[in-house]
């Protein structure tokens, strides 16, 4: 068996503009292409913010960031960020080794990471 | 003992080799972080097998004097001694790249070449981990 990444959207009261979802599983090589293609599904042409659920995600590698990061570029272009909740001790330490965690507003936990995209989002 | 040698080969179930290699490495006595480290670097070298290295290869694993050696053979040989960067490569060299972090994550990476062969050595030393303590495989090479 493969390894598998399933997308599920979180319903949440948010920001129509928001995208929240949860990854379940192991993000790499053998699936990394076919979830880039499901977040941006999920996306459409109007959402330009992304909070993603990782608690449920046991293993994320170089591929799998580099999705991450892709989706970060497009969503830069519509003044929007990705924010990532809940990465395990595993996935933290990839993102801090190839020094990328910088590319991405992390909180601890989902409710934390509602609040940052609620604070940067706020209309002033 | 965990310090006879194992071997898989290389195919597109990432997820059972990471097991596999999880299994023996914790067997061998790594824990925590650096248990992390050699299964992220051992997936990556696998990815660069399968992206880069002809899509064929095998992965050994096998501990000698509480050292836990990781060996991923490609069957192209372009890789080099001195194909590690010392520095994080920029753009898209996504093969430096997975090279690099190995670097980063294990106490070694060396790089083995013979005509028509590479292979990546990782290495994490057993008993750098005081957490391991008492399951720690100090002087474990006499088998």
């Amino acid at each position: 068996m493969t390894a598998a990444v399933v997308l599920t959207p979180v319903s949440v009261p948010v920001a129509d503009h928001v995208l929240v979802a949860a990854l379940d599983g192991a993000l790499d090589y053998t699936n990394a292409e076919r979830l880039r293609l499901d977040v941006e599904t999920a996306l459409g042409e109007d959402r330009g913010e992304l909070v993603l659920d990782l608690s449920l995600l046991s293993f994320c590698d170089s591929t799998g960031i580099r999705v991450l990061l892709s989706m970060r570029k497009l969503l830069a272009e519509r003044n929007g960020a990705v924010t990532l909740a809940g990465m395990n001790p595993r996935l933290t330490r990839i993102f801090r080794t190839t020094g990328l965690i910088n590319a991405f507003a992390v909180a601890p936990g989902l409710p934390e990471a509602l609040e940052m995209v609620g604070a940067r989002t706020t209309p002033r | 003992m965990a310090d006879h040698r194992r071997q898989w080969p290389i195919t597109d179930d990432l997820a059972a080799l990471r097991e596999n290699i999880q299994r023996y490495a914790v067997q061998a006595g790594l824990t925590g972080p650096r248990l992390d480290d050699l299964v992220i670097a051992a997936n990556e070298a696998a990815i660069n097998v399968l992206e880069h290295g002809g899509g064929t290869g095998t992965l050994a694993i096998s501990c000698d004097g509480g050292v836990v050696a990781v060996d991923v053979a490609d069957r192209v040989g372009v890789l080099r001694p001195g194909s590690v960067p010392g520095e994080r490569p920029g753009g898209r060299t996504d093969r430096g790249f997975g090279l690099w972090l190995m670097g980063e994550l294990c106490d070694s990476v060396t790089i083995d070449h013979v005509p028509g062969q590479s292979t990546v050595r990782l290495s994490m030393r057993v008993d750098d981990d005081p957490a391991a303590g008492a399951t720690s495989l100090r002087g474990a090479h006499s088998g």
